[in-house]
């Protein structure tokens, strides 16, 4: 019997797989169509200190095996998520990984600790320093070691709770910066967000997306993610949460041979909202084929 | 039309009971949801569901479309039509699909139209946004609410409305005039305002068409319900990626608050 409970940076979770940041909104829309037994935890959307409307239409693109998106972080605000969702999620009962994006360090460190101090099902915090669709704040951080490790550092000193920092894989050097993040103090990575992209009508000549380009995503960056997870996990050891075009059970099984602990599904789920349950009802026997028992027996194992 | 809704969608397999080309590259698509595994809520007009154009990984986004009609819906047997315009890879690989395929369904979704709680509506559709305004005729003609219907298309290849089924008024235009009446759906319907008293008016069409009837509409003092379109990633609104900008400052989420919204909530855009 294969048993999908895992620890990921102290932290114990019934399954490996969780919900992707900006693909699960604030956790409770899902909810309402499939529940959510299989799943470790939910990322929920960026939370910024003020709300942000996000970027102009369009914002979604569909590209071969993916697509683009240029959202640019809207969301609600974190005073409203916390008055507003929270309550709502607690009563879910599923853990909560609360993703945060500021444009200085010191917001970083605001969010950190509003989040910290508020009740309930919250057990981990996400730094997005990766988000390719805001003008401010977002891969500024994320492209630079240094930039990376203060953000890092300002989350990690503001919260009692485990921080993973989530990074792009657009970067000169991602294992710098994964690094500088982990000498920073962060207790896991996540990896990756979006690769920035562009679509064009070829007949108009018009860009697909209202903001001319924005991040990829989707099952065709899928050996990018791969690659990051591997040198990420083999140069600093951290738990890494990974993903990137995660589309079946398989895939999740070659993130945790590259490297993951946890694996995120991000816009799987919009082809079909239910698909992390078919990923854990598939996982079990995928898993069995390698013969691992438990997910933690598959980390890093790839054969190189 | 305010607020967020409870989702009532549900996903679920359809069988294509029938596929036929009803003009230009215009499909009408009957699914069958005898054998589908979940039990779809009635739609109403102006909902939509999200279609699966293809299973696999090559092609991850569902397809927006709107109700067109649902055939003896407490019954047995009963269906659900799409009308689709083969405008990309998704509508094409639907409107070729053949009978007895499967297609997997979203839905519905979304928040569709009110229904008028007296006197006569004014039905405005452009190209397209005959899909769902048709299925509203049609329901309205089942409890007897007055309407006239207009139904303009850019020309007589590309126009369906077969308006003989409907008990309600209506007129096929083109703008060319090789169909119907010549002339914009916008312009019949101004004329149509300057004949009849209407207690609504009802939109759904191109963008710089609904912001044209919209403004007809507020200027005429009529409330106005336009159907919005915006490319989609979910449809459930969890990405955000439908969003557009409303007339006080906010966002509107098509498919969660929307498809269909008053019109001065909205704040119209080119969009290409
Ligand atoms: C609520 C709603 C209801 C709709 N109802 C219908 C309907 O009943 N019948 C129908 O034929 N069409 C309807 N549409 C439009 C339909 O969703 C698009 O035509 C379809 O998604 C295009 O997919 P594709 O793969 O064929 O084209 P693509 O190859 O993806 O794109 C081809 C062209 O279509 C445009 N397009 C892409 N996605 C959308 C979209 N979501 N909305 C509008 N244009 C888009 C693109 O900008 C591009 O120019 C509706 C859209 C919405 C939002
Ligand atoms: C529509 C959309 C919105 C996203 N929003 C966020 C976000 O707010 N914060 C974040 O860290 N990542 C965000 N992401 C990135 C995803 O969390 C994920 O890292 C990325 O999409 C790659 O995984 P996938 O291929 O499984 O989707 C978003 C992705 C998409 C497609
Ligand atoms: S399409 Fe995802 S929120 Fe509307």
């Amino acid at each position: 019997m294969v048993d999908l409970s895992i620890k990921l940076a102290g932290i114990d979770l019934k399954s490996p797989l969780v919900l992707a940041s900006g693909t699960a909104g604030y956790g409770v829309e899902l909810a309402s169509i499939c529940g959510y037994s299989g799943l470790g935890a939910v990322t929920l959307k960026s939370l910024t200190i003020m709300p942000r409307p996000g970027n102009r239409s369009p914002r979604v693109w569909e590209t071969t095996g993916g697509m683009l998106n240029s959202i640019g972080l809207e969301n609600a605000g974190v005073d409203a998520f916390l008055s507003d969702f929270l309550p709502q999620l607690n009563e879910l009962g599923v853990p909560l990984i609360v993703s945060i994006a500021g444009e200085t360090a010191g917001e970083y460190a605001l969010l950190a600790r509003r989040i910290s101090g508020a009740p309930g099902s919250i057990v981990a915090i996400e730094v997005n320093v990766s988000c390719p669709n805001v003008e401010k704040g977002g891969l500024m951080f994320g492209a630079e070691p240094q930039a990376s490790g203060a953000v890092t550092s300002a989350v990690v000193e503001n919260t009692g709770l485990p921080v993973f920092t989530k990074l792009s894989a657009s970067v000169f050097d991602i294992v710098r910066i994964a690094e500088a993040v982990a000498a920073a103090g962060a207790s896991g990575l996540s990896l990756i967000n979006t690769l920035p992209g562009m679509a064009i009508n070829p007949v108009t000549g018009y860009p697909r997306l209202g903001t001319v380009s924005g991040g990829l995503s989707g099952p065709a960056i899928k050996p990018v993610a791969v690659k990051a997870v591997w040198d990420c996990y083999r140069a600093t050891g951290l738990p890494v949460i990974g993903g990137g075009g995660v589309y079946n059970a398989l895939d999740v099984v070659e993130f945790m041979r590259a490297g993951a602990t946890a694996v995120s599904i991000g816009t799987a789920t919009f082809q079909n909202p239910c698909r992390f349950e078919q990923i854990a009802c598939e996982l079990p026997d995928i898993m069995n084929r390698t013969g691992a028992l438990r997910p933690a027996d598959l980390v890093g194992s790839v054969k190189v | 039309m305010n607020g967020a809704v409870k989702l009532s969608g549900r996903c679920g397999r359809c069988r294509i009971s029938r596929s036929d080309k009803v003009a230009g590259s215009i499909h009408l698509v009957e699914l069958e949801i005898r054998d589908c595994p979940v039990d779809l809520e009635r739609p109403r007009p102006g909902q939509f569901f999200q279609v699966k154009c293809a299973d696999g990984p090559e092609h991850i986004l569902r397809r927006p479309l709107s109700v067109h009609g649902i055939t003896q819906w407490d019954e047995p047997g009963h269906s659900l039509e799409l009308l689709v315009e083969d405008v990309g890879w998704g509508t094409h690989r639907l409107c070729s699909l053949s009978v007895g395929s499967e297609v997997e369904l979203l839905g519905p979704l979304g928040r569709g139209f009110e229904m008028p709680r007296a006197g006569k509506a004014l039905l405005v559709a452009g190209g397209m946004g005959i899909a769902p305004l048709f299925f509203m005729a049609r329901e309205m003609d089942h409890v007897d609410a007055g309407y006239d219907l207009v139904a303009g298309f850019k020309s007589g290849d590309c126009a369906y409305a077969p308006l003989a089924c409907l008990k309600g008024g209506g007129v096929l235009c083109t703008e060319d005039g090789s169909a119907g009446e010549k002339g914009t759906a916008v312009g019949k319907a101004a004329g149509y305002m300057e004949r009849s008293v209407y207690s609504m008016i009802y939109v759904c069409g191109p963008e710089a068409m609904m912001a044209e009837m919209s403004r007809l509409a507020e200027k005429a003092d009529i409330p106005c319900q336009v159907s919005l379109v915006s490319r989609m990633a979910c449809g459930i609104g969890v990405c955000r990626g439908c969003a557009r900008p409303g007339r006080n400052g906010d966002n509107l989420c098509v498919c969660r608050e929307g498809p269909v919204f008053d019109s001065t909530r909205v704040e119209w855009i080119c969009v290409q």
